[in-house]
């Protein structure tokens, strides 16, 4: 059996809606689920995990931006290593398919971080899209 | 192209997955801060506070995620008609002369709930060096970028355009629309593309799409933005403006992309990529054109002397600092030049050639040579086709400048030997027993079978000589340019060109390469003078070229360059004419030259 995950107490904040329909609403931080399929969209200068349940309704995010990486001059792959973390912890997984977007310096680290952190994972699947090309340089300028 | 298949899904199955999901669900929003609320403000104190907000949005502000609400129509209608509202200031804004960039914002307070956060997230990659202009351009880059992704976000609700992927469509559900953008070299920017798309070249831009179409999450993550600063550069020196104008230009296109517009897959849709980039563009007044007008705009000539002038001026104001090549082009012989005693390309100095290339300086060859024989000798050192230094789309200089190439391989100079000339020529060779060649363009042609007919084929690359059988019909079939005999050096110095120099005084002109050829050539030819009507071509002046030769067909060619190099093993004239003696041709001295004096 997997190592158990420590258990991590379930935090409350409470919102105070600014819209005519606002209601005061006392809910958890973030589901807590065993089995899911785990976003991640790495950008060169950010990486976005988002974790959500076997049907696809998101359970938890995270992004390097929230975890107070800024950076202007190069992304860390540091970055995406402690938001992996910080989503997987959250939720408690402990089976996932993993679904990889993007080219970003955040990528490998981020996914290193979910096979270390003992998720069992059936599939790791690349959907990263052909990029775009720009244009074929213009002629040159005859003066 | 490959169409992005991940972003084709149809709109239906993403209702669809969300229409399981009861709007009470407790977990469906995720609270991650809590936000103070006010009460509600009246209605001119509202619009007041949405111009501020509006303006708030642009800037790149740090990241504070709020939880999304159950959506309802409500919600959904009240962002509608907000966005409208910021349609109209924009309109408001577009008729107001921007003559200064706005100053840089106080760091606001959270935004409100009702605006969508526009980031722009500008880096840039490790390997650049820290040039101040570079840093300028992103800090820059902060404030344009949101301004152009909110132009073109807003454009969506409108745009009826058939070609564009409409994965993308309303962002209003959305709390923060990201966009990231990395200034990067040649390259960074070569490896992504060998990685990713398979092409080992070095590009402008390429644009990688992030968005997951079923993902339902407060932040739409667009996508990265990769722009090569130092092709940046070389565009906006083609095209006259500033580094900035052309990063730019660049960015609304990647954002383009990034919202499903493209240009590889028909001409409609890249007729309505352009129609989208200059509606963004004249919005926010950037200097620049797209980059199918600026291919309309530099076939034009331009007549206009002032503009020339303003031009220069643009170059010199936005000149990259970190590194220019000192040449843009640099005319190189073959024979006895890059050509070594055994004639061929040695290893470093296709090693040189390439790097050459790699930095933006054209590799022109000017050579005695007919073309077949360069493309021949090059392919051997796999510089050839089109993406090599020369083939037959590339400019050249051949046959002692009696055939010039310019841009796309087109002739654009042709010489031909006077036809009495040639009939002189055949019947001295015919009575004297010399083999001779005749050039026509691509072809040679002889009426001997010589070993030394031959030689020029296996060992100098030449097209191989057809036989023909009379004088008549070789001046029938083909227009000759020049006429080259092949004997010994000393009775070529003692018996031949005496001769013929004196025969054909006036009607042609005797050019020796090669210390066993003797070639007529029509008067008033030589290679500086193909040199000369190439540079008037490419429209570049001789500051920008370099020369590398070691004949005396080379010295007018070394004296037209801003900077001639002369081999060691080249005759004493061209030493004399040149500005600098390099290593011999056996000693790699093109790779020398190029290596000490180019870079």
């Amino acid at each position: 059996m997997t190592k158990a995950i420590p258990k991590i107490g379930s935090r409350k904040k409470v919102r105070i809606g600014l819209r005519r329909n606002a209601r005061f609403s006392l809910r958890k931080s973030a589901r807590r689920i065993t089995k899911g399929i785990i976003h991640v969209q790495a950008s060169f200068n950010n990486t976005i995990i988002t974790v959500t349940d076997p049907q696809g309704r998101v359970v938890f995010w995270s992004s390097a931006g929230t975890c107070g990486f800024k950076s202007s001059r190069k992304a860390s792959p540091y970055a995406g290593q402690r938001t992996a973390v910080d989503a997987i912890r959250t939720v408690g997984l402990q089976r996932a398919e993993v679904m990889v977007k993007g080219a970003g310096s955040g990528r490998d680290a981020a996914l290193r971080a979910i096979a270390k952190s003992g998720v069992r994972l059936s599939c790791i699947r690349d959907v990263t899209p052909m990029p775009h090309n720009g244009c074929r340089p213009p002629k040159k300028r005859r003066l | 192209m490959a169409r992005i298949v991940s972003r084709a899904l149809p709109f239906a199955s993403r209702s669809s997955l969300r229409l399981p999901l009861p709007p009470p669900f407790p977990g469906a929003a995720l609270v991650r801060s809590a936000a103070a609320g006010s009460p509600l403000p009246p209605a001119a104190e509202a619009a007041l506070a949405a111009s501020l907000l509006s303006w708030r949005g642009h800037t790149a502000t740090p990241e504070s995620s709020i939880a999304a609400p159950p959506p309802f129509a409500g919600f959904l209608a009240g962002i509608r008609r907000f966005r409208k509202g910021r349609r109209g200031q924009a309109s408001a804004k577009r008729s107001q002369p921007q003559d200064a960039p706005p100053p840089p914002p106080p760091p606001p307070p959270p935004p409100k709930e009702r605006e969508i956060e526009l980031v722009a997230r500008i880096g840039i990659e490790e390997d650049m060096p820290d040039d101040p202009e570079v840093l300028n351009i992103v800090e820059i880059l902060k404030l344009n970028v949101p301004m152009a992704m909110k132009i073109a976000l807003d454009g969506l609700l409108d745009s009826s355009y058939s070609t564009r992927d409409t994965s993308i469509s309303d962002v209003g559900k959305y709390d923060k629309v990201e966009v990231s953008v990395l200034l990067c070299n040649d390259n960074f920017i070569q490896d992504l593309n060998k990685e990713w798309r398979d092409v080992d070249c070095a590009t402008d831009i390429l644009s990688m799409s992030q968005y997951i179409p079923d993902l339902d999450v407060p932040i739409l993550m667009l996508g990265d933005i990769v722009i090569s600063v130092e092709a940046a550069e070389r565009q906006a020196g083609e095209k006259g403006v500033t580094l900035l104008d052309e990063v730019r230009v660049l960015v609304v296109r990647g954002i383009l992309h990034l919202l499903g517009f493209q240009h590889e897959s028909s001409n409609e849709a890249a007729a309505e990529l352009e129609k989208e980039e200059q509606l963004i563009l004249k919005s926010l007044r950037w200097k620049g054109k797209g980059l199918a007008k600026s291919v309309l705009d530099s076939s034009k000539p331009q007549t206009d002397s002032l503009d020339g002038q303003v031009t220069n001026d643009l170059k010199k104001a936005g000149s990259l600092r970190f590194y220019k090549p000192k040449f843009k082009y640099i005319f190189c012989d073959m024979d006895g030049t890059l050509l070594n005693s055994k004639s061929q390309v040695s290893a470093r100095n296709a090693e040189a050639l390439r790097e050459a290339r790699s930095r933006g300086v054209n590799i022109v060859i000017a050579t005695g040579k007919a073309r077949p024989a360069v493309i021949d000798a090059l392919s051997m050192v796999d510089l050839s086709g089109r993406t090599g230094i020369v083939s037959e789309s590339s400019p050249g200089v051949f046959l002692q400048g009696l055939l010039v190439y310019g841009l796309e391989g087109r002739r654009i100079y042709k010489r031909n030997l006077d036809q009495e000339v040639c009939r002189e020529a055949l019947s001295y060779s015919i009575e004297n027993k010399i083999p001779f060649v005749a050039f026509s363009q691509d072809h040679c042609y002889s009426m001997f079978d010589h070993p030394l007919v031959d030689s020029l084929h296996y060992i100098y690359h030449e097209p191989k000589a057809k036989i023909v059988p009379s004088i008549g019909q070789l001046l029938e079939t083909a227009e000759i340019q020049k006429v080259l005999f092949l004997e010994t050096p000393e009775r070529i110095s003692s018996a031949l060109r005496p001769y013929w120099a004196k025969a054909i005084e006036g009607r042609a002109h005797v050019v020796q390469a090669q210390p066993d050829m003797l070639e007529l050539v029509p008067p008033a030819t030589s290679k500086g003078n193909g040199v000369k009507v190439l540079l008037n071509h490419l429209s570049i002046s001789p500051d920008e070229v370099m020369a590398i030769g070691d004949g005396e067909n080379d010295i007018e060619m070394l004296q037209l360059a801003s900077f001639g190099v002369a081999l060691a093993n080249g005759s004493d004239k061209t030493k004399a004419a040149a500005n600098v003696i390099g290593a011999t041709n056996d000693e790699d001295g093109v790779a020398q030259a190029i290596y000490e004096y180019a870079f």
